[in-house]
This record gives structure tokens, C-alpha cells and sequence, in this order.
């Protein structure tokens, strides 16, 4: 029988690599859990960009001019109408109960009243509480609003012998070249679905790396067992963090394959940058998880660790503006992993930023991990001094004749 | 039976409130969501978009129009840029969400009869701001467009139809439910109702996970223990969804114009899906920690498909249908609807059909749960 044991990291990283395929939970959180999230929501943004969005019209005026507007309506691709209402509560009641997103109504006399110079009034009635959309079609609505008028205006021009380009003067004298820039399809993959990608890893991983350091605190809260194995505390949490690294690398990897292969995500910026800043998001996310298991000790670590970072997908600032955002979301996002990763992550990917203008962001990222190393290190510090003398003080309560730890 | 069944309920409801970890579930998370979650988003709105100009004319229209931008409450100049490159600049440190471009001889062209186009270049990352700073942008150079056009008409002898000709119609954009575009009107409901299902998931699955201590009743058939079950259920189910609908909107200001009932004769059917699903959930999972993660993970999915933060129009058509099975899918469209735009039941008539299948298909799938699960541990123990 050996009567001297090897310790050190090299050890008990060999004893975490084996107990990582045993414990279902943990390598389920660390691979095909987060895959599985990516996987469901990228199918779920499938078209990317939001095409033939349901609406109705209303058409109180039943003439050429009438129906050829409804035409062109129906031509932009980002709307359809799919149904003619013929009052406005049943418009309502098509808005109300999902059929449509909006309602178009062209007015009674709607042709005569352009011959005449009435200037008569459409009117769209869009839905914003389901705000996305609704805003989708009053945008498909307001850019054929310009081809409207110049098909409405022929009858108003033809009398007095304009030409065309003079009557596209007329009815449209600025017009405006818009540049969506960074997103110019506006494919929600590349902003939302690239953000997401973020909320979900920032969530597993700090799961797994929290839950990989309580499994054992569970069964031994001072970690005796497994700090001896590995030489110290620092070797034990390395050993633990270095699995979870590697395979949220990995999945990270696999997601963002995806992103740029499947879903056409630009890479417009600095590959390098980027991956830096990928590889600084996983440890952030890692130590935001070492924190509560530290702090916490047990499985009750897991839940302010999921309970912050499951709804925190708000506070990274993709689906709404962080200039928008109050005072509160805006310095506790500090606390959020992820949340200095966007930026960098857009600028390298959608924006073709130059390096210097993601580096405050990448900066934050470092100055995130060191905070947050320096409190683990306090946390287990404290931890294992309260430990060291209550060892001690069982150690000199013991009978007589009892070896102490070499 | 019935004094059988009592008892299981009245075993659900110690457990609920002896157990501290599920009164947290039920209690606590609502509460600590209902502070967190809509925080970053209680100013609703993104007042006054910031937007730089870059003037190559500067002449009275374009500075005409740079002011009625700024007047506008959608946007606001926030820098005058010398060229295109201080402007992406800008754009790039984010001092700016879009800029606009008068090319040289802007006004010249404008005032001699011919097209004179300004460039409008927006940062498309917030779909929502990029359309209101060039709704701004939009309206400010329709205005002026139409003043010089009006005017330049009149002298072509157009007289009395030359506002015909310049602007023969004109549109009224109505935004209806949520006229404000509130973006907390707009993401609250729909959010709470997914956060209810959750907890309710999570509640359910350690009331049936945790070790037990006397479930003993095994006089009755898995039927009634079901019934029994999700009977107990309906306290924690009412509590949240009160939360949910009531309490969470209202201190963060969103209206609810839904009657009472009809949104109640949605939460039966949506509480009851979900509580026979946190009874599946716990005979799949089987340990807390299982579930526990299992419900923390799910969220954010069946948040983003609940079709509220996108169009569902972006979903493939298979995918669509195939995510009715999730009660939040469904649940969610049918009670904004019902609370916040005022359906009535035959708008939803849909959705509550596939509520009510869904609560019989999983009331089912949970009775056989539970049977297998007692006869396993009534061989468990004879065997042991």
C-alpha cells in the first residue's frame, strides 16, 4: 500500500476531469444545455428579417385609385394585407385579436377629394403593443408613402401637363436616402440573436462554474479533501474553472460558427479583439459564478446566480438603448458579465469599429475580472482562516497522540 | 376519496409553507423580479435620439431643417459635424445614434424645381430608436419640402391645387394599446406571465422532487392524487397571477383596460397547463437541482418565442406550431391581449382552446407520471 500520496494540480485536475462526466447536472449546464438554448432560439429567428407582417385595409372609397394604393401597399415586402375590413370595429377587432398588426383606412371620396385639392387624409392604426412589429409596419407604411403620393398626384398633375420628373419634384422635393447602417436588412439575428448568445452563455456558465465548486462544498464545506489534493485552495478552483473554460469555449465557438455561417453574421472588426474579448466574457462569467458559490457555500448559491443573470438580458443594452435606460439598470449592469462583452462584441462583428474604440469596453472587461478575483480571493481568504483555526481548535481538542496534518 | 384528496391538499399546502425554499419560490422571486426585472426599462421611452449634422450647404433651409429635427421629440441635434469622417466617429463612440448629410447645393437645387436629396445615416442596432430619428428626420424635410414646393408651384400657375399636387394626401400614423410606445407597457405583461410560468414550474417540480416525509396516501388512484395536486395548486397559481397582472403593471404604471373575468377564464386553463407540467417536469427531472436549472434555462427561450420581443413572423412555420405545446406561447398572446388591449373571449377563442388542450394533455401525461411513479415505489417497497 502507498504510504505517500502526489498532490497537486496536475492531480486534481485529473480528479475534476473524471467527476465532470460524472455529475449529469454539471456537464449538462457546461455543453448541451447552453447548445440546446442556441439551437431552439437561432431556429426560432429561422427568417431573420420580418417579412409579410399580417395587416388589413379598410377601404371606404372602392375606386381604381383606391385599390391601386392598396396594390403598392401590399407590394412592400415587409407587410401583407391579408383581409379587408369594412367598418373600424371590425378592425378593431382584427387588431385585438391577432389577425392583423394594423389597419389602413383610405376615407370615403377618397379620389375625389385628391381632384379637388382636399388633401385627403389615410390613416394607419397599428398595434405597439406588440411594439416591434407595430413599429415595423408603421415604417413599410411611411416608406411607400412617397410612391402613394405620386400615384394620388397623377390625377391632380395630368391636367396641368407636368412631367413625371417635375411631379416627383413636386410631391417629393427632399427626398431621403436613408443608410441603416450596421444592420441595413434589419435581421433581428444579428442583433438580437447575437445578443442573445451572450445572455444564455453568461447564465450556463456561471451556473456550472458555481455548481462545480458547491458539489463538493456540499459534501465537504472546507474543501479539506480536494485542498490537499491540490497543493491549495487556488489549484483546486483553477483545476474546477479550467474544464468549465475549455468546454464554454467550445460552446461559444460552436454558437458563433453558427452566427457567422448560417445566419451571415459580418466580421467587420478585429477577429483578434474579438476573441480576446470572448475569451475575458467566459472567465467574467466563470468568477461572477465562484463569487456566490464562495459566498454562499451550498446549492443556494445557484440561486442569485440564476435569478440575477435569467432576467438580466435588459440590462446588457441590446433590445433597448442603455442612453434610455435609468439611473439604477445603469450601474447595476456593472455587475451584469456580459455586459462590457457587447459592445466590443458589435463593434468587431456588426459595426467594423476600429480596435481603438472598442478598447474602454475591453478595459472594462479586465477591470471586471480583477475586482471580482480580488473579492473571490478576500471571500476565501476569510473562509479558510475561520476554517484554519476552527481545524486548530479541533486539533489541540483532540485526544493526545493524534498526528497533526503534515 | 374525497377526504383522501383533501388530505394531499392540505399535504401540498404544509410542504408549501413549511419548506422556506418553495414559500421563496411562490413569495419571494415575484417579488424580488417585480423590483428587478423591469428596471431597465421604467423611462419607457428614448426621449430626444441624439443626432449629429453634416452641413456641406449651410444655407437658411438646411439650417430651417436642422432646427425642426431638433424641435421634434424624437430626436435632438446634438453636434454639428465639419465632414462624414467626425460623424462615424461619433457614431462609433456612441455619442450618436445617426447623422444627417446636406450635400453641397442643397438649397439650390431645391429652390430650381429639382429633387434635392439628404442622406440619413442611423445606427440600425435599435430598431425602435433608428425608426424614431428618422421619423424626425422624415417629417422635418417633408415640411420644408412641401413649404418650397407649394410655393414654386403657385408661381408655375398651379394657383389654389398646387398643395394638390405637392402633398395630394396625407397620412395619419395611430398607434393603438400602447400609444405612448411605451417600451415597459410593451414588455411587463408579456414578461410576467412567462416569469409566473416559471415559478409555478419550479414550485411544482420541488413539491414533487423534494424528499418526501409521509406521502403515504396511496389508497387513491393516480387520478385523484392528480386532481388532488393541482387542486392545491390553484392558491400559489391565484397569488402569482394576481402579481403578474395586477400588481407588478400597475406599480410600474402600465395600464389594463381587460375585464376581470374574461382574464380570469384565460389564467384557469394557462395555471392548469402549467402546474400538470411541473408535475411532468418533476418525474423527468426528478431532483430539485434538476429542476431547478432546468427552469432557470428555459426562460429566456420561451420568453423570445412567446412572439412579443419579435414578430412570430420571423419563426419558420413548423416552429410555430410546434411551440404552441409550451403554455407561455399561448398564454401570454391571449391574456395581453384580454388585459392590456381589452379582447374579448371570442377574439382569444383560439388560444383558449389550445390552453384547454394543453391543460388535458398534460393533466393526462402527469396522471401517468405519477402512476408509474407510485407503483415503482410500492415495488420499492416490498422489495425493500
Amino acid at each position: 500500500m502507498k504510504t505517500t500520496q502526489r498532490t497537486g494540480f496536475g492531480l486534481i485536475l485529473r480528479r475534476e476531469w473524471r467527476w465532470f462526466w460524472r455529475r449529469k447536472v454539471l456537464w449538462a449546464l457546461a455543453t448541451y444545455i447552453p447548445l440546446g438554448m442556441f439551437a431552439f432560439l437561432a431556429v426560432s429567428f429561422w427568417h431573420g428579417v420580418a417579412t409579410s407582417l399580417p395587416i388589413a385595409v379598410l377601404d371606404n372609397d372602392n375606386t381604381q385609385l383606391s385599390r391601386t394604393i392598396s396594390t403598392r401597399i401590399d407590394a412592400s415586402p415587409t407587410v401583407e394585407i391579408v383581409t379587408k375590413v369594412y367598418d373600424l370595429n371590425e378592425a378593431k377587432r382584427n387588431i385585438r385579436g391577432g389577425t392583423v398588426y394594423g389597419v389602413i383606412v383610405i376615407p370615403e371620396h377618397f379620389s375625389r377629394d385628391i381632384m379637388m385639392g382636399r388633401q385627403p387624409e389615410m390613416t394607419l392604426f397599428y398595434n405597439t403593443q406588440m411594439l416591434s412589429a407595430g413599429n415595423q409596419v408603421a415604417k413599410a407604411f411611411q416608406e411607400v408613402l412617397p410612391a402613394l403620393a405620386l400615384e394620388a398626384q397623377g390625377l391632380a398633375r395630368l391636367s396641368k401637363g407636368m412631367t413625371t420628373k417635375q411631379a416627383a419634384a413636386a410631391v417629393n422635393p427632399i427626398p431621403i436616402q436613408s443608410h441603416a447602417l450596421f444592420n441595413p436588412a434589419f435581421d433581428y439575428s444579428h442583433f438580437i440573436l447575437a445578443g442573445i448568445i451572450v445572455a444564455v452563455l453568461e447564465l450556463t456558465i456561471a451556473l456550472a462554474a458555481a455548481l462545480t465548486i458547491i458539489l463538493d462544498m456540499a459534501i465537504d464545506p472546507k474543501l479539506r479533501v480536494v485542498r490537499r489534493m491540490g497543493n491549495g485552495v487556488f489549484q483546486v478552483i483553477l483545476a474546477k474553472q479550467l474544464i468549465i473554460f475549455v468546454f464554454s469555449c467550445l460552446v461559444y465557438g460552436i454558437c458563433d460558427a453558427i452566427m457567422f455561417s448560417v445566419y451571415d453574421l459580418p466580421l467587420e472588426g478585429s477577429g483578434g479583439l474579438l476573441l480576446a474579448s470572448t475569451l475575458l466574457f467566459i472567465i467574467a462569467a466563470q468568477l461572477f459564478g465562484v463569487f456566490w458559490a464562495v459566498l454562499l457555500k451550498s446549492d443556494s448559491a445557484l440561486a442569485p446566480t440564476g435569478m440575477i443573470l435569467a432576467p438580466a438580458f435588459g440590462y446588457l443594452g441590446v433590445s433597448f438603448p442603455r442612453e434610455a435606460m435609468s439611473g439604477f439598470s445603469l450601474g447595476f449592469s456593472y455587475v451584469i458579465p456580459g455586459k462590457a462583452h457587447i459592445p466590443v462584441r458589435f463593434d468587431q462583428t456588426l459595426r467594423g469599429a476600429p480596435v481603438e474604440f472598442s478598447m474602454p469596453a475591453f478595459r472594462e472587461q479586465l477591470i471586471y475580472i480583477a475586482i471580482i478575483t480580488l473579492i473571490i480571493a478576500i471571500l476565501l481568504a476569510l473562509h479558510l482562516r475561520r476554517s484554519k483555526d476552527s481545524e486548530e481548535e479541533a486539533e489541540t481538542t483532540a485526544p493526545a497522540g493524534q498526528p497533526g496534518e503534515a | 376519496m374525497f377526504s383522501a384528496m383533501f388530505r394531499i391538499m392540505k399535504d401540498e399546502w404544509r410542504k408549501i409553507v413549511e419548506e422556506k425554499l418553495i414559500l421563496a419560490v411562490f413569495v419571494g422571486t415575484i417579488i424580488l423580479y417585480g423590483a428587478y426585472y423591469p428596471q431597465p426599462y421604467t423611462t419607457q421611452v428614448l426621449r430626444d435620439a441624439p443626432i449629429g449634422v453634416v452641413d456641406l450647404d449651410d444655407t437658411s433651409v438646411t439650417r430651417q431643417i436642422t432646427r425642426d429635427i431638433d424641435a421634434s421629440a424624437d430626436a435632438e441635434v446634438v453636434m454639428k459635424l465639419p465632414d462624414v469622417t467626425a460623424a462615424k466617429r461619433a457614431l462609433f463612440e456612441r455619442k450618436i445614434t445617426g447623422y444627417v448629410y446636406f450635400p453641397e447645393k442643397f438649397e439650390e437645387r431645391l429652390l430650381g424645381g429639382q429633387q434635392s436629396p439628404l442622406a440619413f445615416y442611423g445606427d440600425a442596432a435599435f430598431f425602435l430608436v433608428y425608426s424614431q430619428a428618422f421619423a424626425a428626420v422624415s417629417s422635418a424635410a417633408q415640411k420644408t419640402g412641401v413649404e418650397t414646393s407649394v410655393v414654386r408651384l403657385a408661381e408655375m400657375g398651379f394657383g389654389s391645387s398646387a398643395t394638390a399636387v405637392a402633398a395630394p394626401i396625407t397620412a395619419n400614423f395611430v398607434s393603438v394599446y400602447n400609444p405612448a410606445k411605451g417600451y415597459n407597457t410593451y414588455v411587463v405583461p408579456a414578461a410576467f406571465l412567462l416569469i409566473l410560468q416559471q415559478i409555478l414550474l419550479m414550485g411544482v417540480g420541488f413539491l414533487n422532487t423534494f424528499p418526501r416525509q409521509n406521502e403515504s396516501v396511496s389508497e387513491i388512484n393516480a387520478f385523484a392524487k392528480t386532481t388532488a395536486k393541482l387542486m392545491s395548486y390553484s392558491v400559489p397559481a391565484v397569488f402569482l397571477y394576481f402579481m403578474a397582472t395586477t400588481v407588478v403593471p400597475a406599480v410600474y404604471g402600465v395600464p389594463r383596460i381587460g375585464g376581470f373575468w374574461a382574464g380570469m377564464l384565460i389564467a384557469v386553463p394557462y395555471a392548469l397547463s402549467i402546474a400538470a407540467l411541473g408535475l411532468i417536469f418533476a418525474a423527468i427531472f426528478k431532483k430539485p437541482l434538476a429542476v431547478q436549472m432546468a427552469c432557470n434555462c428555459l426562460g429566456m427561450p420561451f420568453f423570445f418565442i412567446a412572439g412579443i420581443p419579435y414578430p412570430a413572423e420571423v419563426m419558420p412555420d413548423a416552429f410555430r406550431l410546434l411551440i404552441k405545446a409550451v403554455p407561455s406561447s399561448t398564454g401570454i398572446d391571449a391574456t395581453v391581449r384580454v388585459n392590456q388591449m381589452g379582447a374579448e373571449l371570442k377574439d382569444v377563442s383560439q388560444q383558449i382552446m389550445i390552453l384547454v388542450a394543453l391543460s388535458a394533455v398534460y393533466y393526462l401525461l402527469a396522471v401517468i407520471a405519477i402512476d408509474r411513479r407510485d407503483k415503482r415505489r410500492a415495488a420499492d417497497a416490498s422489495s425493500g
